[in-house]
């Protein structure tokens, strides 16, 4: 059976949810937020190519889901495949940027890129334990 | 701060390898960097057989990777894994190399050099647009081989149209020397052609190195043939 959008859109919006819920209860991965990305009205995109966007934003050394983001410091630009596979465990972040269809945009996007592996290690095992 | 690019007629020719050995030369009196231009092949950190660590920031700004006293930045810093294929294209290279030079904190360097991915690259467009203005030189790493005239000719072409001066011509693997009789074989063809396609453009050689077993895991080997960086760059 075939997924609709909406369900989809509504499973990686719990995901990303969850995720970051998790990302804010490690001490280590706020150490390398707070080191890497703190900065005054720092926020970060994450666009699924034609399905959906998601923004956070970092408050101190917490990421935080928000609904609407009109210049993101940076920009994740995934293809849903990409996203998949990294949600899955089949890629890491890292391997999506390098060589699958992700791309990070902005004027300043290296210092954030050091610890998007981390981050999306995290929305991994979330999915891991939804069983997705 | 001056800035040179390391820029070669075509891969394999030993452009790192002259560039690390220019950047350790210099590094004996000035702070030296190297910013790795290869984007999808880097190799400086390999030829260095440099062990790669992680990354640290700064203020503000990533801070480059510094062994045997050269600062540096690549992406095999970024990918730490040898064996990952980076497979970037256009508006990525040139976003990657941008980042590479406005948020890496370089710090107060004397000097800093660009290795640049072979031949007219598209890291190497990249390169001379973002730079534009502030590249005090190219050096160019050839071998004698007859292939790599035109390509000689390519980017020196490349270099007037983009006002960069040329400084000068390494040419690597110009022969093998006899370990009995210590004769020159000319393996991969005679110098002279390259060296007359040089009086063309009023360009000298800076110097002539001979094709050496073990410079892969010895890098350093060669360096006593860079004492002109003194005076040249």
């Amino acid at each position: 059976m075939e997924v609709s959008k909406e369900i989809k859109s509504k499973l990686i919006s719990y995901l990303l949810s969850k995720g970051i819920e998790r990302i804010n209860s490690k001490s280590d991965i706020r150490d390398k937020i707070r080191e890497f990305m703190s900065g005054d009205d720092r926020t970060l995109l994450l666009k699924i190519k034609e399905f959906s966007t998601l923004g956070f934003g970092i408050v101190e050394d917490r990421l935080v889901m928000l609904d609407d983001i009109d210049n993101p410091t940076v920009t994740i630009l995934i293809s849903e495949d990409a996203f998949i596979q990294v949600v899955r465990g089949k890629l890491t972040f890292r391997e999506a940027f390098f060589y699958a269809d992700c791309d990070v945009i902005g004027d300043d996007w290296l210092r954030d890129f050091v610890i998007f592996n981390s981050i999306f290690e995290q929305f991994r095992y979330v999915a891991q334990e939804l069983e997705l | 701060m001056k800035i040179f690019v390391d820029a070669s007629t075509k891969g394999g020719v030993g452009k790192t390898t002259t560039t690390v050995n220019i950047a350790r030369k210099l590094s004996l009196k000035y702070k030296v960097g190297i910013l790795d231009g290869d984007l999808t092949s880097p190799s400086v950190c390999k030829i260095l057989n440099a062990p790669i660590v992680k990354i640290r920031v700064g203020k503000d700004k990533i801070l480059p990777y510094i062994y045997k006293d050269i600062r540096i930045f690549s992406t095999a810093l970024l990918t730490a894994d040898d064996d990952m294929p980076i497979l970037f294209k256009g508006e990525k290279k040139r976003s990657t190399i941008e980042q590479f030079i406005n948020k890496i904190d370089w710090g107060d360097l004397d000097y800093l050099l660009i290795d640049a991915a072979p031949g007219c690259s598209d890291e190497l467009i990249e390169i001379l647009e973002l730079y534009k203005n502030k590249i005090d030189g190219m050096i160019i790493v050839t071998t004698p081989s007859r292939l790599s005239i035109n390509s000689i000719r390519k980017l020196i072409s490349l270099c007037k149209k983009k006002d960069i001066k040329v400084t000068g011509i390494i040419m690597n693997m110009a022969y093998v020397a006899c370990e009995n009789c210590g004769t020159h074989n000319q393996v991969f063809g005679n110098p002279d052609d390259i060296i007359k396609t040089l009086h063309d453009f009023d360009l000298d050689v800076l110097c002539v190195l001979p094709l050496l077993s073990d410079v892969e895991n010895k890098p350093f080997k060669i360096i006593d043939n860079f004492k002109w960086v003194y005076e040249v760059m």
